[in-house]
């Protein structure tokens, strides 16, 4: 019997997974319609200019608050030792267990956001261009422009994966702390990003005073010529590029993985 | 066969076993009694994989309860003293959760649920708490795991679930199987047991089964003063006293055994109890 994984109990625990939330999905689903239609009306009453980039602001912003208040919910039956119990005596392996819960929170949540997303923005739109057609001096819609497309839009790639690290720290988080996860794992992220932000400042201040940097290159700002220039590697700068968007989710699994099972009841 | 030898444990601010070693034989039920705070618990999730040892080896049917492999959770199933069920009915309870035990028997368990007289159709989060229980038991006795901890099955359930709950335990003690039942309330599970384990402050202070016991010790009442020269230990009853003495050299004791009065001996009259036991294996 393989003892990390085997397709058979994964399907099983994704099974009991479903039947024993399907009562919090159904209602968690119709409060996320809820709030999504509470926000739209916020911005039917709040103008007359209807941007269908709005939406998309929108759905991001969704996207990551709910994604990471859900994720850290992920592993509350750790939270309580009458679950605990249960959860960890159970005949699975700790990769199938966490792998349960990567499907649930990245990809079973998305899907589930973006289908209640869409549904309302529909009707959104429906009620906007209903507007706009009633009394067109009023109202009017502008709706997304991939030819010109705006920041978020060329960034939507990075913007996901950025998804997927931020879904991914707020599952670990949910295992490493035992109570009030999802403040503490926003503390922690806000605080790395703080420290990252004051590293970077300090490098450009110090290490590098007389250069200036583009891309994946440094110039020195030497008043004698020649100037220097120094290059990463294109395929460094591809792997490292990349290494730096998918790498955190794979990071913080692992963390996730490491602490589930270590886990003590 | 369970095999714990010289366990540490320590929660951040309090040790619990030193260098605990002790043997769990299949074929046999537990009974783990000590006071409040001795390790009973901490002993039974050891075992599950729940806590980790501080030093010492811990092995269950050969695993490393640690590791937690799903190979040995099918193998051993714990009924805690704090339990949860999800807002399922029990049939939708038995659906996602017995095909992860190999040995499950659905027949069984509607069977024990019938004896504890629940309704199959109920709503987990509708039941009182002893109905719980009884599911929770039920579902544990029908998964045959070879080793079954229990963990004080008898809280919360009323007189009649008690009886109901020896009949069905009675039952379930086949040679392949290790049960050790941690309790307080010995009285409850006296006709159960046949091996006595008492822990105390994190040590074994008594490990004997019954025919050992009955070897050694004799369970006697006398309504007279005086009692028996080689009398171990007396409490004072009503009408008359209750005592504990040594079995003589060929003298046929088939007594019943007080498993209070015996707790309260090994806890009071502890280096007697031992003497006594001195030499028996």
């Amino acid at each position: 019997m393989n003892q990390i994984f085997s397709f058979k109990r994964w399907w099983l625990l994704m099974r009991r997974h479903w039947i024993e939330n399907s009562k919090f999905f159904l209602f968690g689903s119709l409060s996320l319609l809820g709030v999504i239609a509470i926000s739209f009306m916020f911005l039917l009453v709040n103008g007359t200019h209807y941007q269908a980039y709005s939406e998309c602001i929108l759905y991001l912003i969704g996207l990551f608050l709910v994604g990471a208040i859900f994720a850290s919910g992920a592993f509350d039956a750790l939270q309580k030792k009458e679950r605990g119990i249960a959860y960890l005596s159970l005949p699975a392996s700790h990769f199938e267990k966490l792998l349960t819960h990567i499907f649930y929170n990245l990809i079973f949540f998305t899907i589930i956001y973006s289908l209640c997303f869409y549904a309302m923005s529909e009707i959104f739109e429906l009620i906007v261009k209903s507007r706009v057609q009633a009394e067109p001096y009023k109202y009017s819609f502008e709706p997304l422009d991939w030819e010109h497309p705006r920041e978020f839009m060329v960034a939507k790639n990075y913007l996901i994966t950025i998804f997927f690290g931020v879904q991914a720290l707020f599952l670990a988080g949910s295992i490493y702390f035992k109570r009030f996860s999802f403040i503490l794992t926003t503390i922690v992220l806000v605080l790395f990003i703080l420290f990252l932000g004051y590293y970077i400042n300090s490098i450009q201040h110090g290490l590098l005073r007389g250069y200036y940097g583009t891309g994946a290159s440094l110039h020195s700002l030497g008043l004698s010529l020649p100037a220097k220039i120094y290059r990463l590697p294109p395929a460094l700068v591809f792997i490292l590029k990349w290494l730096l968007l998918l790498g955190w989710a794979p990071l913080f699994w692992l963390v996730a993985w490491f602490r589930l099972r270590e886990k003590e009841i | 066969m369970i095999k714990i030898e010289s366990l540490g444990f320590a929660y951040k601010n309090r040790a619990v076993f030193e260098a605990l070693s002790i043997e769990f034989e299949p074929g046999h039920i537990y009974g783990l009694l000590g006071k409040n705070g001795t390790g009973k618990s901490t002993l039974l999730r050891t075992m599950m994989g729940l806590l980790f040892p501080d030093k010492g080896v811990v092995d269950v049917f050969g695993y490393n309860p640690s590791k937690r492999r799903p190979a040995f959770l099918q193998d051993v199933f714990m009924v805690a003293e704090e339990f949860y069920f999800p807002g399922v009915s029990v049939e939708k309870y038995v659906t996602c959760n017995a095909p992860f035990y190999p040995a499950f028997n659905q027949e069984q368990f509607w069977q024990y649920l019938k004896e504890f007289e629940i309704p199959r159709g109920n709503n987990l989060d509708q039941m009182s708490y002893g109905q719980k229980k009884k599911v929770l038991i039920a579902f544990a006795l029908a998964c045959n795991t070879r080793l079954l901890l229990m963990d004080e099955p008898t809280n919360g359930l009323d007189i009649m679930s008690k009886s109901q709950f020896r009949k069905v335990m009675a039952g379930v003690a086949t040679e392949d199987k290790c049960i050790i039942i941690s309790t307080h309330q010995v009285r409850d599970l006296e006709t159960l047991i046949d091996f006595i384990t008492i822990l105390d402050n994190g040590n074994i202070q008594f490990h004997h089964n019954i025919e050992e016991i009955q070897r050694v010790l004799q369970f006697g009442f006398s309504f007279e003063k005086a009692l028996p020269e080689d009398t171990i230990y007396k409490e004072g009853a009503l009408t008359g006293q209750a005592f504990i003495k040594r079995v003589e050299a060929g003298e046929d004791n088939t007594g019943k055994i007080d498993l209070e009065m015996l707790y309260k001996a090994v806890n009071l009259k502890g280096p007697a109890i031992n003497a006594a036991f001195a030499g028996v294996n």
